[in-house]
């Protein structure tokens, strides 16, 4: 967290993580490489290499888009997003390898500037077949680069999280700009009708899964309750399991109860981190952790233990016989507010 | 599907040495599918790859060739092959290209100057590209072509057809022969076009009906005025000549401003890089 990076270093599960995604790719790459060998050896190595970084950058983007999404609508997954950023560092190296080979392959040696090349050699602008699809993947690589770049929690500190989570839902964008790269270029070329298949299968299941984890979100915040600066009943003490939370939507903000040590306490359910939801978290050592990359609270006061600095907001909280109150004003983050005790 | 859902009760964190037990065995099956599916698809993907041409580029091998070379209508070289049942000489053409995307127009033309001019005799050394019954030599740089004793005459180009059409796409030999692949088509268009920029004399392919080269009225080959079509399904009309182990296509230059509004394109390209060279 914010006043220690050094607490998330290389320990054995990412050490794991990495290994398998090291292997993955090497897999791929052989794979790839050994079977277009094999079956027409007439290939020349730039092309094996433009073309398996290319088709394996193409993959790991369509697993990074479905981590988010299956996080979602089941917590199994989060395993997967704990390390993404380590997926999408290396689908943008991949990428800019398949990138700069392109551009040495196609455009280099030539009588300008190669990146000028890219840009000024086919310049069907006007027409959408015939539309030069290199400049997708180059602004595609652009905006992965700037991911890459600012992946770190240094840069998510540094440039507010709203910008940093700004930037990153460019992915999207890139995603579709990638799509376009592929349309337009090769897929005019190719005469199997594989890749278009596969491209469509990926983005059909990319949708889904965004489609299925934002109508989960929606369902949870049907019990949007309308209130005043009072409280108001929210469940029965029984509702919430220990160490666990319930989440109430009041007033549009969603707002996680804690149940504790035979206490109750409320805070903000987003994380400062990156907007996980705390109210899907545990209380681990006497601290709410969050769910996607464990960031810590302490639940009375919505503050991160010393050394850290994160803080959320605060809400009052009470019990009514066994009913559970909450008064849905926040208080400034960070501030300690009494949990309510269960008798 | 029970073993897919682990209890729900198991909380994940990623900092912890160790994750909990359901949600291991779980990512582990899914990672194993994962990875199965990926070489899938890996395996899948290359095999279903257009057949790449099996042409050559030598690349990294220096050959010595000797024939008589010329500039028109486009740098080539002629070797000897022997004759024919009539007694006449025949020649394999050798077309002459310069390092990666030029041309060897001015290393030609300064080489013939300082010799008898056309049809002096040569040695060249550079590194041959060939495929589909067609040669190119890549020749580096001027000090590679050495002028040795003896000359022949230019031989012209026989009429075959007065008027003859045929479909087809542009592409640039030099790629298209040998040095990529695929070297035609959308994914090769920017390429081609930087290529034929640089001054590789385009070249005409109309599939089953062969190779041509492409001359204006005046017998000048026609080069960046088709850039903007090139990679394109086009059909041309034109004089059908035979020339050597070529055939070139005479077609008026009207035609291929026609076809693309090539010349506005090709006016901007050169404005373009008029101005990229000063920037240089
Ligand atoms: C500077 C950036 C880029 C350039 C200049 C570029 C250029 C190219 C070119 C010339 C091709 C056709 C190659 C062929 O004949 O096979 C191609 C294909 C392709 N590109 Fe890119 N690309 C860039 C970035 C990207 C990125 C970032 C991705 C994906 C994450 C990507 C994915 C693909 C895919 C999937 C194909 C089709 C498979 C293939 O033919 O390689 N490209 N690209
Ligand atoms: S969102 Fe990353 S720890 Fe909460």
């Amino acid at each position: 967290m914010s006043a220690s990076y050094q607490s998330i270093l290389w320990n054995r599960q990412k050490k794991i993580y990495d290994l398998v995604l090291v292997c993955f790719v090497v897999a791929y790459i052989s794979i790839f490489i050994t079977t277009t060998a094999v079956l027409d050896p007439d290939v020349t190595q730039e092309t094996l290499i433009i073309r398996s970084t290319s088709t394996l950058a193409l993959l790991l983007l369509h697993v990074i888009l479905c981590i988010g999404p299956l996080a979602r609508l089941n917590p199994v997954f989060l395993p997967l997003l704990y390390n993404r950023r380590h997926l999408g560092v290396t689908m943008f190296f991949i990428g800019a390898i398949h990138g700069t080979f392109s551009i040495i392959q196609f455009h280099s040696l030539g009588n300008i500037n190669p990146i000028l090349s890219l840009f000024l050699s086919n310049t069907h602008y006007e027409s959408f077949i015939k539309f030069p699809f290199e400049v997708f993947g180059f602004f595609a690589l652009i905006i992965f680069f700037l991911m890459a770049i600012t992946s770190h929690d240094f840069w998510l500190h540094n440039l507010s999280p709203r910008v940093w989570k700004t930037l990153h839902m460019f992915v999207y964008i890139a995603y579709l700009s990638i799509i376009l790269h592929v349309m337009l270029g090769v897929i005019q070329y190719e005469t199997s009708p594989v890749l278009v298949v596969l491209l469509a299968v990926g983005f059909v299941a990319v949708t889904i899964l965004h489609l299925a984890a934002g109508r989960r979100e929606q369902l949870n915040d049907r019990e949007q309750i309308e209130v005043k600066n009072d409280f108001v009943k929210v469940c029965n003490i029984d509702d919430i399991a220990d160490n666990r939370a319930k989440v109430v939507a009041l007033n549009g903000e969603r707002i996680a109860i804690f149940k504790y040590s035979n206490k109750l306490s409320a805070i903000s359910n987003v994380c400062k981190h990156q907007n996980g939801p705390l109210g899907e978290g545990r209380i681990v050592d006497g601290c709410i952790t969050c769910p996607w990359h464990g960031y810590q609270y302490l639940p009375h006061n919505g503050s991160s233990p010393p050394p850290f600095k994160e803080k959320v907001a605060t809400y009052d909280v009470k019990l009514v016989g066994k009913e559970v109150w909450l008064n849905p004003v926040a208080y400034p983050d960070g501030t300690e507010r009494e949990p309510a005790t269960i008798n | 599907m029970k073993k897919w859902f682990p209890d729900r009760n198991e909380f994940y964190i990623g900092y912890l040495p160790n994750a909990p037990d359901g949600i291991t065995r779980v990512i582990r099956k899914v990672i194993l599918l994962l990875g199965i599916i990926s070489i899938c698809l890996a395996a899948l993907l290359a095999w279903h790859q257009k057949k790449f041409s099996p042409a050559n580029f030598e690349y990294g091998v220096n050959t010595d060739i000797e024939g008589f070379i010329f500039e028109d209508p486009i740098p080539h070289v002629l070797i000897p092959l022997g004759r024919d049942q009539l007694g006449q000489q025949l020649y394999q053409t050798v077309l002459l290209v310069g390092f990666g995307k030029s041309g060897s127009q001015n290393a030609i033309h300064q080489i013939l100057k300082s010799g008898h001019g056309p049809g002096s005799k040569a040695r060249l050394n550079g590194s041959l590209i060939y495929g589909d019954g067609k040669a190119l030599i890549q020749i580096d740089k001027v000090s590679d072509i050495t002028l040795i004793e003896g000359q022949i005459d230019h031989v012209a180009a026989v009429q075959t057809d007065e008027s003859f059409s045929i479909t087809g796409e542009i592409v640039d030999p030099k790629c298209y022969f040998g040095v990529m692949k695929p070297g035609e088509g959308k994914a090769h268009r920017a390429c081609a076009i930087r290529c034929i920029a640089g001054g590789i004399p385009p070249v005409f392919n109309g599939g089953p009906d062969g190779y041509y080269l492409l001359v204006d009225e005046s017998d000048k080959p026609i080069s960046t005025e088709v850039a903007s079509i090139v990679g394109d399904v086009i059909t041309l009309s034109g004089k059908r000549m035979h020339w050597h182990d070529w055939t070139i296509l005479q077609i008026d230059s009207r035609t291929i401003d026609e076809l693309s509004a090539a010349k506005r394109w090709r006016e901007n390209l050169l404005a373009f890089e008029q101005g990229m060279t000063q920037c240089n």
